[in-house]
């Protein structure tokens, strides 16, 4: 139960996160910031598929990380939290073809190690 | 960068950058904060974002346009976790899967105000994740973690044990080491340029 439950917390998340930034990036800068514009932008948005999925993904991980936490200690559910930004970081760098060099690698493993020290 | 001029006056600034916890009589220095804010600028741009797209005035109000929405993404997580937690304390939902509880919470103003700022930040993420990578909006917007923890502190009078510091600085050192990247290295879509 506990696995399945990490499970659902770092994969959707991730996948989420990969997902919104996909949809994100395919439809480009936002520059339009008047009202029209940006009502136009929510209508996109709201047709575009990774959008979609992605947002139901990230809700996914969100309950399944507040049954985590409600269900195990919190030094066991906080350091998962963690992995999922080393998650994103390699779903980043294969799936969207970003360029992360060794100021991002080691800057997201801080980071993550930092949550996990905060959080537990 | 011009809001990046006034380093001069930071040794000055941090001193007065700390906020006193009565109830546990101690001193939260805000310094991590001064650090993200003077962090230099992005030391190259990659070759593949073309000069065609940026020059060096669009440079400055891309990057300037990044880190505003840095803070919106930041200020927003921050401050709706916390009115959640304050309103959901307030509450104090049964532990049931009942819709009626979740409804009945979500009608307390501090629940209410928690949402509306979170459904904000997921706006400004997706904005903010159309110009810049994942990789770089990931590490920079999770500094909320470490000020959750400082506002827990201010406000609601939590301790801030030594573990947590050290969390801290590791995401302060972290979220710096990716903030001086440029925020896209991605070839843009041609409808962006």
């Amino acid at each position: 139960m506990t696995a399945l439950l990490v499970l659902l917390t770092v994969i959707p998340g991730s996948i989420g996160d990969l997902l919104t930034a996909a949809g994100m990036k395919r439809h480009g800068e936002i520059k339009d910031w008047s009202g029209r514009g940006l009502l136009r932008l929510g209508r996109e948005l709201a047709r575009s598929p990774n959008i979609i999925v992605g947002i139901v993904c990230m809700a996914v991980a969100f309950f399944a990380m507040m049954a985590l936490f409600s269900t195990t200690p919190l030094s066991f559910a906080a350091p998962v939290t963690a992995a999922s930004n080393i998650l994103d970081t390699i779903f980043a760098k294969y799936l969207l073809r970003e360029d992360v060099e060794w100021h991002r690698w080691t800057g997201v493993s801080l980071v993550a190690i930092g949550i996990a020290l905060i959080s537990m | 960068l011009h809001r990046r001029q006034a380093a001069a006056s930071t040794g000055d600034v941090i001193g007065f950058l700390s906020f006193r916890n009565r109830a546990y009589n101690l001193d939260v220095p805000l310094w991590f904060i001064v650090v993200l804010l003077e962090r230099p600028a992005p030391m190259h741009m990659p070759k593949q974002i073309s000069s065609s797209y940026m020059n060096e005035r669009g440079e400055r109000t891309f990057l300037a346009k990044t880190f505003l929405f840095e803070i919106i993404v930041i200020a927003t997580n921050v401050i709706g976790n916390y009115a959640l937690k304050r309103g959901l304390v307030g509450v104090a939902i049964v532990e049931s899967f009942s819709p009626f509880a979740y409804v009945h919470a979500m009608a307390h103003p501090w629940v209410a105000s928690g949402i509306v700022l979170l459904i904000c930040w997921l706006g400004s993420r997706l904005a903010l994740l159309s110009w810049a990578d994942l990789t770089y909006v990931v590490p920079v917007t999770s500094v909320s973690y470490a000020l959750t923890a400082v506002a827990a502190a201010v406000f609601l009078g939590e301790a801030i044990t030594v573990r947590q510091w050290v969390g801290i600085l590791c995401i302060t050192g972290g979220a710096f080491l990716v903030g001086v990247t440029f925020p896209n290295t991605t070839e843009l879509p041609e409808e962006a340029r």
